[in-house]
């Protein structure tokens, strides 16, 4: 079963892959979420072809949520990863300083005010920022639900 | 699939005494990820007492990964930036780049990351200069590769 399973997170990954690449920039958060989803039924349908089982679904799809959340998400926006990868990059290293300069406040907040208007999600009116409609539906769930969480752990 | 049950029975069982140990910790004024042994230890306990199948097993792990990357964040008492903008555009309505600027500090939003990769051992300190690690430079490697296979613009 688990081999099933393992098979059909490889036609997810490779589908994600693909979609990916070729997904027309900018690339908003619903059309990635479109691509994810597409890759899924994918891998599900490649899955319920070997091996008929509702539990080999459950399998590969808590996986490919693990991935999504545990990987994808966090690549494209950890601020961890962003400063683990300048480190890297530099043999000698950085300063904070140096980090600093690179990595503040100003350009993490700047980077993702500009991908979400990109993105469609905020609009720029006379100087300020305020969330275009659609955002209100998706993104804001999910910002809620951490918010839970968050208020939950603290 | 009344083995699947009985593993998110487990799951939620031991996520609720997940939590009362970080509330416990939070008394004394801590926060600390070994809490998070609580998963590992509910494993051995579901193998013990129960009889289930090795896929009930798997489904239960996977589920405490899946809690593990969701709960990391807030557990360690950090707010994801994103999250705290768009919920302050919501409840203001608009706001200027300065005051989104505002609601962060370097030292909660780098200095403080960058500790946490020095204690993961990512990241080491040498005469004022931070400097990867042999397995910081293989996740950073790992990374690269990941971001040009998918060919991703990171949003950071």
């Amino acid at each position: 079963m688990m081999f099933t399973v393992i098979i059909g997170f490889l036609v997810f990954f490779c589908l994600h892959a693909v979609s990916v690449r070729f997904l027309p920039r900018p690339r908003s958060v619903y059309r990635v979420l479109l691509t994810l989803v597409a890759s899924w039924v994918g891998g599900v349908v490649v899955t319920w072809f070997l091996a008929h089982g509702v539990l080999s679904v459950i399998l590969l799809t808590l996986i490919a949520v693990c991935y999504v959340l545990g990987v994808f998400i966090i690549v494209d926006s950890s601020i961890h990863v962003r400063i683990l990868l300048l480190i890297a990059e530099r043999e000698n290293g950085l300063t904070k300083k140096e980090l600093l300069a690179q990595c503040n406040r100003n350009v993490i907040v700047g980077r993702r005010l500009a991908r979400l208007m990109d993105a469609g999600e905020l609009r720029y009116q006379r100087g300020t920022y305020q969330l275009a409609k659609r955002t209100t539906s998706l993104l804001l769930v999910r910002e809620r639900l951490s918010r839970m969480i968050e208020r939950l752990f603290s | 699939m009344k083995e699947i049950g009985a593993s998110f029975v487990f799951f939620t069982v031991f996520t609720v005494l997940l939590l009362c140990a970080h509330k416990r910790m939070l008394r004394y004024g801590k926060r600390t990820l070994a809490i998070f042994l609580v998963y590992p230890l509910g494993l051995i306990a579901f193998g013990v007492i129960t009889t289930l199948s090795y896929a009930a097993m798997i489904v239960y792990s996977l589920l405490s990964l899946l809690a593990f990357i969701l709960l990391i964040t807030p557990v360690l008492g950090d707010t994801a930036p994103t999250s705290r903008m768009l919920l302050y555009l919501r409840d203001h309505r608009r706001s200027s780049v300065r005051a989104l600027v505002q609601l962060f500090s370097d030292k909660t939003m780098i200095e403080k990351r960058l500790d946490d990769l020095v204690t993961a051992g990512l990241v080491c300190v040498h005469d004022g200069r931070y400097m990867a690690t042999a397995a910081g430079k293989l996740v950073a490697w790992v990374i690269v590769r990941y971001v040009k296979l998918i060919d991703w613009e990171m949003r950071v």
